[in-house]
This record gives structure tokens, C-alpha cells and sequence, in this order.
């Protein structure tokens, strides 16, 4: 055998046991209670337990958006003990990922599949197709027509965007606010447009800026975006991005203005500027969800989750120097217009109209008591 | 607001500068590092992982690089040494770190810890030049020092005896080899030296723009350096104007209000860049790779 053969096997042992090395440490790692895949904690569930799958996209640990849907699988399985397997699966960032993860999950005997993104409605079509017996839900507006074993949840986000608009239109020094959002997609334009019309309501002659990221999580490009509402003279932004909310708190710490987060109460990640937050308690959503696909309740319906409710698109409550901000008369017409929305005296557009964009600057205030 | 528009392109570009360095050095060897994503993201983990145990954020950007130096020789066993297919072996490598960052970032990471970010350094005299005093001389060092670094390599690349071996090395490393430098250690250094960048751009995004990891915080940005440096045509000098370019889009994007811009559809805004880095590398007649890029070398 030559040196040269020799000295190829060594190499060839080294790196195997570097490959080895690092998947040895990823399987140490990945053995813990923070797994982003397999069933939560509280319990696996006996043999003969409901097993549902919720997949996404998005990591649950953004202490935002998906966190607020994991701790919601959490928590029906606690309360849902060894009667049901709830298995979650995050960090799903494709439509192929999704897929498989989907298919998977009705495969290996899921009884319910929840997808807690909204970025696969043909998914759910299709495994409601592929899989009769099993309930395959999808976070999207309400339907036309429904499969029978297909339903839709909708927490209604513009209600709380509305009230987070009518607060920055209540509070700004400039009459100008802006939005910063991820995508130009029907779900997020609900939350701009909502915020939009929120603004206009409590102040007329509120301008308002817009700025799309194409991205949850880039914080560079989200700053970026902040700085140049600011610098436009913006003084309340609303957040409609997940992590990269961090860099809108970053640019309102440097040039000074308050952003208002939403999905959770992300008062303590910058009690500096962040004004309040809008919690649109998707723990709820989706625990109940879980536990009528537990409990064979589920209907072939769209499952709506408003302010009235279950307080869907609530404010985060006013705290520190950034609670002083806004006056005891503000508080108190902000509490007047949830009060509005809950009694139904404020009456949204459809959500075609409400979710085109620019929509929140054409829909006449006025129209909205009466809903005329 | 040009002001402004400067200041933004210049936050948007510094980690984009630094992968495309670091993909230069790599590429003007002979090795495609198609990896350079994840070693971006190790980068970007790794510095923010030293802030959250709390030497402070230049201690931060040392791991990083350092970090990124121990990749680019652990790439090298790959590449040079086992002559791995350098596409595949770098798409099987990036996956790794998406996988290994998210999950090392579950695990110990405080995820809703507030980022804090290197402060601005104001150059004496020239910050007061008007528009473009504050908007390009008050920057966090890490933004001068990236452009001082571009001049680096340039210097390195042409005016050393390393810089010769190592172009040697991806156009004829078979003359090299003949005349008795190791093509094999040119290779892992180089390689070693482009990793420490790129992952010096990954930090970039943590202590420039966030102040936090976040689970694929690059988001592509090392494939878009790939590109880069094609439009730069492995030049470090030309490297700045084309990573500016594709900053400039972004930062435009963001103000399309103020320029008057709101009927423009953002994502048109968002394609430019990579629609003149498209004509660029098409009709550019001397855009011309390294002969022996992506060719495992092996001696006869």
C-alpha cells in the first residue's frame, strides 16, 4: 500500500469523524425539550390518543407570531393529558417543506392537521382531498365552498390593527405615522389597512407611511425601513413582522418615535419605545382549534376569533415612560372605540376590500358606524 | 433624504462587502465556496452568541471571524483535500448551519433579549462635509473598517507573494505545483482567510443591524454575494460600487415615498439590482471566471 493511499484513508477517517463529531453534537442538542419538531411536552398521549399536527413556518422561539401558536399546542396538551398527541412541527420555510411535513404528519396517522401559517391554502385542499378521514385546517379567511372535512380559523386581525391606528393617531406629534410589513399579501394588508383606517378615525389629517420588507425576520431591512418613516416624520409605527421587529426598535431608539409590535406583548423587549402592543392571543386560537379536533367537534366552517370574544387584537396594557406618552383622554377613547367594535356600533368592510392595499386611506371613515 | 439614503445603503451593505471579499479570496484560489451562507450564519451566530455570555461586541466580531478561519479549514478537508464536489458539498454544508444555528439557538439562546448595536464613530473633519459627511463618516468602525479591508485584499490578492500563489492557484495550479508551492495549502488558506471575512459579514448583521440572531438571519445574503462578485468581476475595489448598488435598491425601496415613488410597485424596486447584475455578467465581454474554479486540483 503506497503513503500516498495511506495518507488518503486518514484524511478520509478525519473527516468522517468531524461529519460524525458535529451530527453527534446536533442529535445532543437537538434532544431536548426546545425540539422545533415531535410531540410538546405535557405528555405523548396513551395508544389510543387523538393525535393532531400543527405545522408552520417560522421558529417558535421569535417571541412573536409562531411562539404564540406553539405555546397555544402546549397548552392544549396539557390540558388534554393522555387523550391527545399534539405534534408540532416549525421551521417549515417552503411550500415544498410544508408539503412533505404535511403529508408526513395524515401519513403517520394525524387525525388533524393544522397549518398555523396562511401560506398554504392549496395544501389544505389538497390533504383534505388526499385524506377524507382526517380534518385539515388552514389559517384564511372564510371559504366559498367547504369540504367536509376541511375548516378555516381567522383570528380578525384588523380589529386590533384599527385600535392600534386609532391610538397612533391619537398620540402622534406629527400627523404622520407609518406600517412596516413583511408582504403584500391579503393577510398582512388586513393588519396595514386596518391600522390605515384605525388612524384616519381618531385623526383626520393623519398621513400615513407604508414600507414591505419581504422578510419576518431581516431586522437590517426592517430598521432600514423605520428609519426612513422616522426621518419622514412618522413618530408611531406599527409592526407587522416577526423578528425583525428588533430593528424597528433599534432605529426608533436612535432617532426617537415609539413602535407599536403585534401578535404578543413585546413590552419588555424595548420598554423604551414600544408604545403598546396588539395580542391577538393565537394560543387560544389554536388550542381550541386542538381541542374540538380532540373532541370530534370540528365542523366544516370558517372558526372566527374576534375582540368581543376572546379579546383577539387586544392592547398590550400602558406601561413605563412609554405609558406616559399617551394621555388618560386617549385611553380613554381608545376604550370607547374597542367598546365600538365589540358592540358591532363599528362595522368593517368586507375583507376583500379591507385587505387590498391602500384601502385604508379610500374607505370613508364615515362608512364605518352603520356600516354604510 | 439623500442623507438618509446614504446612511441606510451603507447599513445595508457593509455585510454584503464583507461575504463578497471573502468569496473573492476564495474564488480567485479555485475554490467555489457555494457554502459561504452558512458560514455567514456561523458568523452571525457566533458573534451573537460572545454578546450574550458578555465580553462585548468587538470581542464578538474576533469569534466570528476566528470561527469563520476554523470553517474555512474545515471546508478545506472537504474541497481540497477530499475533493468533494464543491456545489454539492456546499449546499450540504449550509443546511448543516441553518440546522445547527436554529437549534443551538432554541436551545441557548434568550430569544427576546433586546439587541444593542455598535455606536456610530464620527471621522473627524470629513463628517461635516455636507449630505455626505454624516451619511458616509459617521459609521460604526466595523464600516470603515470593511472598506479598509477591501483595499487589504486588493493588496493582498496583487501586491504579495501569497496573492500570486494564490491567483495562480485558481488559473494554473498545475504550474504552481510545478514550481513547488502546495496548491493544497494555498487553497486551505485561502480559504481559511475568505471564511474569516464572510463570517466577519455575518457579524455584521448582528452588531450593524439587529443586535440579535435570529434563525436564518441571512436570508440568502451569502447567495447574493455569489453574485456580487460576478458583477464585480473578482475585483475588491469593484466589489464596493456593486455591493453599494444593491444596497442603493434596497434603501430606495424604503423611501419611494419621499422620492415620489409610491406608484412604483416595491418589488420591481427590489428586482433592479438584480436585473443590472444579470445584464452586467451577460454583456460584460471580461467577465471572465478563474480558469481552474471549481476544479479539484489533483496531481498527475
Amino acid at each position: 500500500m503506497s503513503r500516498h493511499s495511506i495518507g488518503n484513508r486518514w484524511q478520509a477517517l478525519i473527516a468522517a469523524a468531524c461529519a460524525l463529531a458535529l451530527a453527534l453534537g446536533v442529535a445532543a442538542c437537538g434532544d431536548s425539550d426546545s425540539s422545533t419538531s415531535g410531540s410538546t411536552d405535557g405528555g405523548e398521549g396513551s395508544a389510543d390518543a387523538v393525535e393532531v399536527a400543527m405545522v408552520t413556518s417560522g421558529a417558535h422561539t421569535d417571541s412573536s407570531f409562531v411562539q404564540s401558536w406553539w405555546e397555544g399546542s402546549q397548552q392544549a396538551q396539557s390540558e388534554l393529558g393522555d387523550a391527545a398527541k399534539i405534534v408540532w412541527n416549525d421551521g417549515l420555510n417552503s411550500l415544498d417543506a410544508l408539503d412533505r411535513a404535511a403529508g408526513a404528519a395524515l401519513t403517520n396517522g394525524a387525525e388533524a392537521l393544522i397549518f398555523t401559517t396562511s401560506e398554504a391554502p392549496q395544501l389544505v385542499t389538497e390533504y383534505a382531498e388526499k385524506f377524507p378521514d382526517a380534518w385539515v385546517c388552514g389559517l384564511e379567511a372564510p371559504r366559498e365552498d367547504y369540504l367536509a372535512n376541511v375548516c378555516t380559523m381567522l383570528p380578525q386581525y384588523w380589529e386590533g390593527a384599527f385600535l392600534a391606528g386609532a391610538l397612533a393617531g391619537l398620540v402622534t406629534e406629527t400627523d404622520r405615522v407609518g406600517v412596516v410589513s413583511a408582504f403584500d399579501i391579503p393577510v398582512q394588508n388586513l393588519q396595514v389597512e386596518g391600522f390605515a383606517l384605525g388612524a384616519r378615525y381618531t385623526n383626520p389629517d393623519v398621513k400615513i407611511e407604508r414600507a414591505i420588507t419581504e422578510s419576518l425576520i431581516d431586522s437590517g431591512k426592517a430598521r432600514a425601513a423605520t428609519q426612513a418613516q422616522l426621518a419622514a416624520g412618522a413618530d408611531v409605527i406599527l409592526s407587522a413582522v416577526d423578528e425583525a421587529a428588533q430593528g424597528m426598535y433599534l432605529a426608533a431608539r436612535d432617532a426617537g418615535g415609539y413602535v407599536i409590535p403585534q401578535y404578543t406583548d413585546q413590552y419588555e423587549s424595548a420598554p423604551d419605545v414600544v408604545l403598546t402592543s396588539v395580542v391577538y392571543h393565537h394560543d387560544e386560537v389554536g388550542a381550541t382549534l386542538a381541542k374540538l379536533a380532540v373532541e370530534g367537534e370540528l365542523e366544516a366552517k370558517s372558526y372566527e376569533f374576534d375582540l368581543a370574544t376572546y379579546g383577539v387584537g387586544e392592547l398590550a396594557p400602558f406601561r413605563g415612560a412609554t405609558g406616559e406618552a399617551v394621555s388618560e383622554e386617549a385611553r380613554k377613547q381608545v376604550a370607547e372605540i374597542q367598546k365600538e367594535i365589540e358592540d358591532g356600533t363599528i362595522i368593517f368592510p368586507g375583507l376583500e376590500e379591507l385587505g387590498e392595499r391602500g384601502s385604508g386611506e379610500s374607505i370613508s371613515v364615515a362608512s364605518l358606524k352603520g356600516g354604510t | 433624504m439623500v442623507e438618509l439614503l446614504l446612511t441606510t445603503t451603507v447599513l445595508l451593505t457593509v455585510p454584503l462587502l464583507l461575504a463578497t471579499l471573502g468569496e473573492i479570496v476564495t474564488e480567485r484560489a479555485g475554490v467555489l465556496n457555494i457554502g459561504i451562507e452558512g458560514v455567514m450564519l456561523f458568523g452571525a451566530f457566533a458573534a451573537a452568541g460572545v454578546i450574550q455570555l458578555g465580553p462585548g461586541r468587538p470581542v464578538a466580531v474576533l469569534a466570528a471571524a476566528a470561527l469563520g478561519a476554523a470553517l474555512g479549514v474545515l471546508l478545506a478537508v472537504l474541497f481540497v483535500a477530499r475533493r468533494v464536489n464543491q456545489i454539492v458539498g456546499g449546499v450540504l454544508f449550509n443546511l448543516f448551519a441553518l440546522g445547527l444555528t436554529t437549534v443551538l439557538f432554541d436551545r441557548y439562546f434568550d430569544a427576546g433579549a433586546t439587541g444593542s448595536v455598535f455606536g456610530k464613530l464620527a471621522l473627524p473633519l470629513l463628517s461635516d462635509l455636507p449630505v455626505v459627511g454624516p451619511a458616509l463618516f459617521d459609521q460604526p468602525l466595523l464600516a470603515y473598517l470593511s472598506v479598509v479591508l477591501a483595499g487589504l485584499v486588493w493588496w493582498l490578492l496583487t501586491r504579495t507573494w501569497f496573492g500570486l500563489h494564490l491567483r495562480a492557484a485558481g488559473e494554473r495550479p498545475r504550474a504552481l505545483d510545478s514550481a513547488g508551492v502546495s496548491v493544497g495549502g494555498i487553497r486551505t488558506a485561502a480559504l481559511a482567510v475568505g471564511c474569516a471575512l464572510v463570517a466577519l459579514g455575518g457579524a455584521a448583521l448582528v452588531v450593524l443591524q439587529s443586535g440579535a440572531f435570529t434563525p436564518n438571519i441571512t436570508e440568502g445574503r451569502g447567495f447574493i454575494a455569489l453574485g456580487i462578485v460576478l458583477v464585480a468581476r473578482w475585483s475588491p475595489w469593484w466589489a464596493l460600487p456593486a455591493v453599494a448598488l444593491f444596497g442603493l435598491a434596497e434603501s430606495v425601496k424604503f423611501q419611494a415615498s419621499t422620492f415620489g415613488l409610491e406608484s412604483v410597485p416595491p418589488e420591481f424596486l427590489a428586482m433592479l439590482p438584480y436585473l443590472v447584475a444579470i445584464v452586467t455578467v451577460t454583456v460584460g465581454t471580461a467577465a471572465r471566471y478563474p480558469a481552474a474554479l471549481g476544479v479539484p486540483y489533483v496531481r498527475e
